[in-house]
């Protein structure tokens, strides 16, 4: 917790006198406006490729969906993108019990809803309820418990929320800054209904009229496969005021434009027809840029301004008992290292990703500056030490197609080749690319990786396939998510985890993966951040000497808008992580 | 069939010879045919055309999206006439468009030469003949982009070159399968019309019948058979649907209902066979698979088979696939003209002669669709041709390393307006799609009209 | 023709319980379902999906799903769609709707197009005229749709830099006022966003259409019975509307039964790639996740549609060319 904010808060409070709400203000430095510079009303027009599927906070499940739009994020405590810290929110503040188990919290008093009925701790309770609800089946569910063991919340009055964790989480000021729904609405149906009627609200037939929300904006309209409409939240204003004291947000309202196809949500942005837009291939970047440079677009553009949060890398199967050549090659860490070093990541991002991409080495997001330790070996292009490290493992000698054959110490595999399937996903054209690039460099090198992409469902099925037999080679995929309070995923690092994906024997195979399972442990239980960082550093440290994934390389984060927008984000914090805007100090110039 | 005056008076001639002459008359017919011979040929000896095998790509230096390569006649100092030559070219990188740019290195000129030897990129003509025989190419570092190249910097001509054996292969073996599957069930579905098969024993009418072969007891017990499964479904149906209710009245609403189809099966079987029209039987089929919007049923289709490990199989399925999808509407459309036909007189005649259904088939019934199978065949390929452009548009379609013009076409509108303004030629594989479904049309329309003896003038 | 129409109606049912059933099946065989997507999120336990695959009905045998559904269809519920959690027919419906649109427009394009330049091409065979109406219409029959769709969306974006105007919208199916104009304003706007995605579905049929009209009207004109009118000295174009012209058309109304599910099925890509909200784009993202119950959903509606298109389609043959008969 940090003391400054709890002062800074209380100032708010008191200057806010009696009977008015207890302000948050959104600092100036949020924004590139000027102070006063920015004017109300107007509506961003943005867009989404996928289309939205329900207006339930508890069973919606899209990347962009309605309810998150109408929240934008409000919740107990936010982070503030300057300092990565976080700060109150919907509370003015909160102590943490001596054990680190029991986080207690001060709910800012004068907020509403859109409909005009106070947000208590009712809501929050009630939100949390359903939400961990087995029965309800919401995305959140997994959220509420720690090995197994309920979070669990409990009112001391209007305006005051404790939360009781089952052990030390550094993710719990994350887990407490979910959204709350309104108890008004959903209690009542929870209480005579249980998870049932909760499931039939609010689906996309549902009269716009009887929406309600916390955040910013409230939807106003949908039209299917086409649009959402929102409003402003009239109630958000009253509790949230930028430095001069202004209501936010400053938009009348917001309007996302459902855009399947790629070229299209291109040409929108080009035709002045939506504001945002987040151009992934060089060549929509391009296109843009030329368009600007041209006149014939009023926009800027930020190219790489940082990395994504996602990455793509390689992995290898280690549970192989069909093929035991493969599985002891696999398992052999020269072996991993030198495909690390034919791994031409230069070229990835040259090729791939057009210039703007960047190259990856661990686990960790390049855009998590914070996270990632500058001091991991890097495995760089280099074919002679590759060729030199599979050497060392016995593969010296050629055949007479120029693939690397067998010739170690071990009798079984004299005379096998060097040679894999390596899959990807059919239709995702980088990961093709990535893949071929892959293929390329090692076949110079004298292994024989065979591509061949699958259909994703198949490929998942694979990868996630259990035992001491898996049903594959080499898989090249990517993950995006991961938090900012501890960066590594919990069913990805520790041993007999379901993403723990090269190992899915169950068990340990090696000291490198005990030693990692048990470094994420201390620091997800770690709530010191300076210390949760050295943690991290260490287990990155033990995950470059193990190499048990190729991580090659993400694409960059290349923001645009048209320049009727103001409000964007300075320039040090316009990454992926933190976005272009906050949409509540974006505005409409005149 | 009752011939036109016009064709008798021309029967001194042999047939070949009058539908030849007919073609001829054709222009545009004659022009399609003129440029899908160039295409067949260039896509049959691809290994001889292409400048480089279509997977061939270096990473140092990179050509990626390289420009056609300028070939010089003349010495750009001098003026003076030359035999054909290219500069080699280096990679820039644009930061105002954030694209490639490529300028010519001066010092060296590199003459195209013909029919040139590159042991380094081997070939194989419809895998039986290996050579190494090239038309065109010139000596590195200089590189020959007829067309251009793509974002691996791979020569788009020689992909372009093989990805038409992809293309104009899938068209014809597609076309060929949903025809063969279009005449006969719907030959079969319109002749047939109105006549009544036995789909189930009916033991009693059976038993009362005439004479009984042991075909006829093999037939009725493989049918008993095949409705005692059905009846073992229906129980155990019944006993799920029994287990699932909710309450009372429902359990026995589904007992009931599952009494009743098992009487139903039980008098079908023992009683009064189950008798089905042939035609209603096909039709069905077609409705069923109709039903189903074709782009739908090719990607669901598509998706069953995951395992697309080798792209040769994959490429079967897809023919396999868009031949299937295409059978029904031909179906319905012969089936309607058989029906029509079977009651003009000339056929009524034969049959009461009586010629064998056969012979009535063959002689009089399939002669007269040829009209109609002719245009939709001709209209048919390039509509393949364009379904294979789709699915490759989905990345259902041909896979790596193996291409086809669809895929090609697909990475141009993947790049979407850029594939215009910074890399025109890109969109190459689309003129050759263009190309190859306008000529055939013309020389289907050609074809139509020179086979059709009440169309000649 | 009372006792055929009811054999026909009758009939209907077990091909509706077999379309649906190879719908199921067909869908069914791919490898994973709707939540395998969810397996490759860090968020999820296994337990947490393997619950939502209880809580879907996904861990049951697929015959039981089918006998579910089924079951569930009889009283008039589609089924439930995973995705949107909501039932099927609250889904697809507006966007079946969406799709009617644009491709009832551009069916009256097609045939206000197509059948007149049959019928010209084949009364002026082998002239200029029809040379060149075949030509044009083979052009739009050459190009992919889905990549004219993208000329068409670059053609604008050129017009609109050069000339600063928008002639037509650039994908969508309403302005963003839609909801502010009158009635008649509504049906323009619409129709406005409608012209261009329904030109480039009709210019890929065109062609087809025109052709085959020109081969049946040949094929008619050199008949004997029109030459036999035409001998008896009636008018050119009388013989040709009133004698050769309807017996052209019969083949089309063989397959009029197929326009009504075509018409709700969608203009397929051209309304990915223009951005029309129909029923492809849903669908495609159905197929993709696997949400079955949309798929078999909707192609449940188009199999009843089908068939009753069918049956009036067979019903207006027999009515149009006495020859055939039903018994």
């Amino acid at each position: 917790m940090n003391k400054r904010w709890l002062i800074l808060a209380t100032l708010a409070v008191l200057g806010a006198g009696l009977g008015q709400a207890q302000v948050f203000t959104w600092p100036q430095k949020w924004t590139v406006a000027k102070p006063g510079e920015a004017t109300p009303g107007g509506v961003l027009v943005g867009s989404t490729i996928s289309d939205f599927r329900t207006l339930n906070p508890f069973t919606t499940a899209e990347a962009t969906n309605i309810p998150t739009i109408m929240a934008n994020g409000v919740g107990l405590a936010r982070y503030d993108p300057t300092t990565a810290q976080q700060i109150p929110w919907m509370s003015t503040g909160w102590t943490v019990s001596n054990n680190g188990l029991v986080f207690t919290f001060d709910i800012r008093k004068g907020m509403k809803f859109s409909d005009g009925q106070p947000i208590t701790s009712k809501d929050f309770i009630t939100t949390w309820k359903i939400q961990a609800d087995e029965k309800v089946g919401s995305n959140a569910y997994d959220g509420w418990y720690i090995a197994d063991k309920p979070i669990i919340l409990k009112a001391l009055g209007d305006y005051k929320l404790q939360a009781t964790f089952p052990s030390i989480s550094a993710t719990a000021l994350e887990q407490m800054s979910f959204t709350p729904w309104p108890d008004h609405i959903f209690g009542p149906v929870y209480a005579k209904e249980g998870a049932d009627g909760i499931k039939k609200m609010w689906s996309l037939t549902t009269p716009p009229a009887q929406i309600v929300s916390a955040g910013p904006f409230v939807l106003s309209g949908y039209r299917p496969g086409e649009r959402a409409e929102f409003k402003k939240n009239p109630y958000y204003g009253e509790w949230n005021k930028d430095e001069q004291g202004n209501p936010l947000p400053y938009l009348d309202g917001q309007t996302v434009l459902i855009v399947k196809d790629t070229n299209a949500d291109l040409a929108a942005f080009l035709s002045g027809k939506t504001d945002t837009y987040a151009p992934s291939t060089v060549d929509q970047v391009s296109q843009v840029k030329q368009a600007i440079g041209a006149g014939n677009l009023k926009a800027t553009l930020k190219v790489n301004a940082s990395p994504v949060a996602s990455s793509q890398f390689i992995v290898f199967n280690w549970n192989k008992a069909d093929n035991p050549f493969l599985q002891m090659v696999f398992r052999n860490v020269s072996f991993r290292r030198a495909m690390s070093e034919l791994t031409d990541r230069k070229a990835a991002v040259d090729l791939v990703y057009g210039g703007l991409g960047f190259p990856t080495y661990g686990s960790v997001y390049p855009v998590l500056k914070q996270w990632v330790d500058p001091n991991i070996p890097r495995y760089e292009y280099d074919p002679k030490a590759a060729a030199q490290l599979l050497a060392s493992i016995g593969f010296r000698s050629k055949d007479k197609d120029g693939w690397l054959v067998y010739s170690g110490s071990d009798k079984q595999f004299q005379g096998k080749r060097l040679e894999f399937t390596l899959t990807t996903n059919t239709g995702n054209n980088q990961r093709e690319q990535l893949a071929q690039l892959f293929a390329k460099t090692a076949k110079e090198a004298g292994v024989k990786v065979n591509f061949a992409p699958v259909d994703f469902n198949t490929l998942v099925g694979q990868l996630l396939a259990k035992g001491d037999n898996r049903p594959f080679d080499a898989i090249l995929i990517g993950l995006s998510g991961g938090g900012l309070a501890w960066p590594f995923g919990q069913n990805v690092v520790p041993c007999g985890t379901n993403l723990h994906m090269y190992n899915k024997s169950g068990s340990c195979l090696t000291p490198q993966e005990t030693l990692m399972t048990a470094l994420y442990f201390k620091g997800n239980q770690t709530l010191d951040f300076k210390q949760r960082v050295q943690i991290g550093y260490q287990l990155q440290q033990t995950e470059a000497q193990l190499q048990p994934i190729i991580y090659i390389a993400g694409p960059a984060y290349n923001p645009a808008w048209n320049d009727r927008t103001g409000g964007n984000h300075p320039d040090s914090i316009l990454t992926a992580t933190w976005g272009s805007r906050e949409t509540e100090l974006t505005f409409i110039k005149k | 069939m009752v011939r036109s005056a016009q064709a008798g008076a021309s029967r001194s001639k042999s047939q070949g010879r009058i539908v030849w002459e007919q073609f001829r008359k054709h222009r545009l017919a004659v022009i399609g045919a003129a440029i899908l011979a160039v295409l067949y040929l260039l896509a049959a000896f691809a290994g001889f055309f292409s400048v480089y095998t279509p997977d061939y790509y270096t990473l140092s230096p990179s050509y990626s999206y390289a420009p056609p390569t300028h070939v010089y006649w003349r010495d750009p100092q001098t003026g003076a006439w030359s035999r054909p030559f290219v500069y080699a070219i280096n990679r820039q990188f644009d930061l105002n468009t954030l694209q490639n740019a490529y300028v010519e290195d001066r010092s060296t000129k590199y003459p195209i030469r013909f029919l040139v030897r590159t042991p380094e990129h081997p070939y194989s003509l419809f895998k039986i003949f290996h050579s190494d025989l090239r038309l065109l190419g010139v000596a590195a570092p200089a590189r020959l982009f007829l067309m251009g190249s793509d974002n691996f910097g791979r020569d788009l001509w020689s992909r372009v070159v093989y990805g038409g054996q992809v293309s104009l292969t899938i068209g014809i073996l597609s076309a060929a399968i949903s025809f063969v599957l279009g005449l006969l069930l719907g030959g079969v579905s319109g002749f047939y019309q109105g006549t009544r098969l036995s789909l189930s024993p009916g033991w009693y009418t059976w038993l009362l019948e005439g004479t009984k072969g042991a075909g006829g007891w093999l037939v009725m017990l493989a049918l008993s058979l095949a409705w005692g499964i059905v009846g073992v479904a229906v129980v155990r149906a019944t006993l799920e649907l029994v287990r699932l209710s909710t309450n009372g009245l429902e359990r026995v609403i589904w007992i009931i209902l599952g009494l009743l189809a098992l009487a139903l099966v039980l008098r079908i079987v023992l009683w009064r066979p189950l008798k089905i029209d042939p035609d209603d039987l096909i039709m069905r089929l077609v409705e069923i698979i109709g039903a189903i919007p074709t782009l739908f049923l090719l990607i669901s289709l598509r998706a069953v088979f995951p395992l697309t490990l080798s792209p040769l199989f994959v490429f079967y399925l897809v023919v396999g696939l868009l031949g299937f999808i295409g059978w029904g509407g031909i179906a319905r459309n012969i089936r309607g003209q058989v029906l029509s036909l079977r009651e003009q007189d000339y056929v009524v005649a034969a049959k009461a002669q009586g010629a064998s259904d056969l012979r009535v088939i063959i002689r009089h019934i399939l002669p007269a669709t040829a009209s109609y199978v002719i245009v939709v065949l001709s209209l048919s390929i390039p509509g393949f041709i364009l379904g294979e452009s789709g699915l490759s548009f989905l990345g259902l379609g041909i896979t790596e390393p193996y291409t086809s013009w669809g895929l090609l076409l697909k990475s141009a509108q993947d790049g979407g307006f850029a594939s215009f303004t910074n890399r025109p030629w890109v969109l190459i594989p689309g003129v050759f799609i263009f190309l190859a479904i306008l000529s055939w049309n013309f020389m289907g329309d050609g074809l139509r009209d020179a086979f059709d003896p009440r169309k000649r003038r | 023709m009372t006792a055929y129409l009811l054999r026909r109606i009758i009939q209907i049912i077990p091909t509706f319980i077999g379309a649906t059933l190879l719908a199921f099946i067909i869908i069914q065989l791919s490898p994973g379902d709707f939540l395998t997507q969810l397996e490759l999120d860090p968020k999820f336990t296994p337990e947490t999906i393997a619950r939502f695959r209880q809580q879907f009905g996904l861990s049951e045998p697929i015959w039981l799903q089918y006998l579910i559904w089924m079951k569930n269809l009889i009283t008039g519920n589609l089924g439930y769609s995973f995705a949107y959690q909501a039932p099927v027919l609250e889904i697809i419906w507006p966007r079946i709707l969406n799709s009617l649109v644009l491709v009832g427009l551009a069916t009256v394009f097609l045939y206000l197009v197509a059948i007149p330049a049959g019928v010209f091409g084949a009364t002026r065979q082998y002239t200029l005229g029809d040379q060149v109406v075949s030509f044009f219409s083979y052009i739009g029959l050459a190009v992919p749709s889905f990549f004219f769709a993208l000329i068409i969306i670059f053609v604008l974006l050129q017009l609109k830099f050069h000339f600063q105007v928008l002639p037509f919208p650039i994908g969508g199916m309403t302005s963003s006022n839609y909801d502010s104009l009158t009635a008649w304003g509504k049906v323009g706007n619409v129709l406005w966003h409608a012209v261009l995605p329904a030109f480039v579905i009709v210019t890929a049929d065109i062609a087809g259409l025109a052709r085959v009209m020109r081969g049946q009207m040949l094929e008619v004109l050199s008949q004997d019975f029109v030459r036999t009118a035409r001998s008896k000295g009636l008018a050119d174009r009388k013989v040709i509307y009133k004698h050769a012209f309807r017996n052209a058309i019969i083949p089309f109304i063989a397959t009029i039964g197929g326009l009504l599910p075509g018409l709700i099925g969608g203009a397929g890509l051209v309304e990915v790639v223009m951005n029309w909200p129909g029923i492809t784009p849903l669908l495609l993202d159905a197929v993709g996740q696997k949400d079955i119950y949309v798929i078999v959903g909707f192609l449940t509606l188009t199999t009843g549609l089908l068939m009753i298109g069918n049956v009036l389609g067979d019903l207006l043959l027999a009515v149009v060319d006495p020859r055939i008969r039903y018994n």
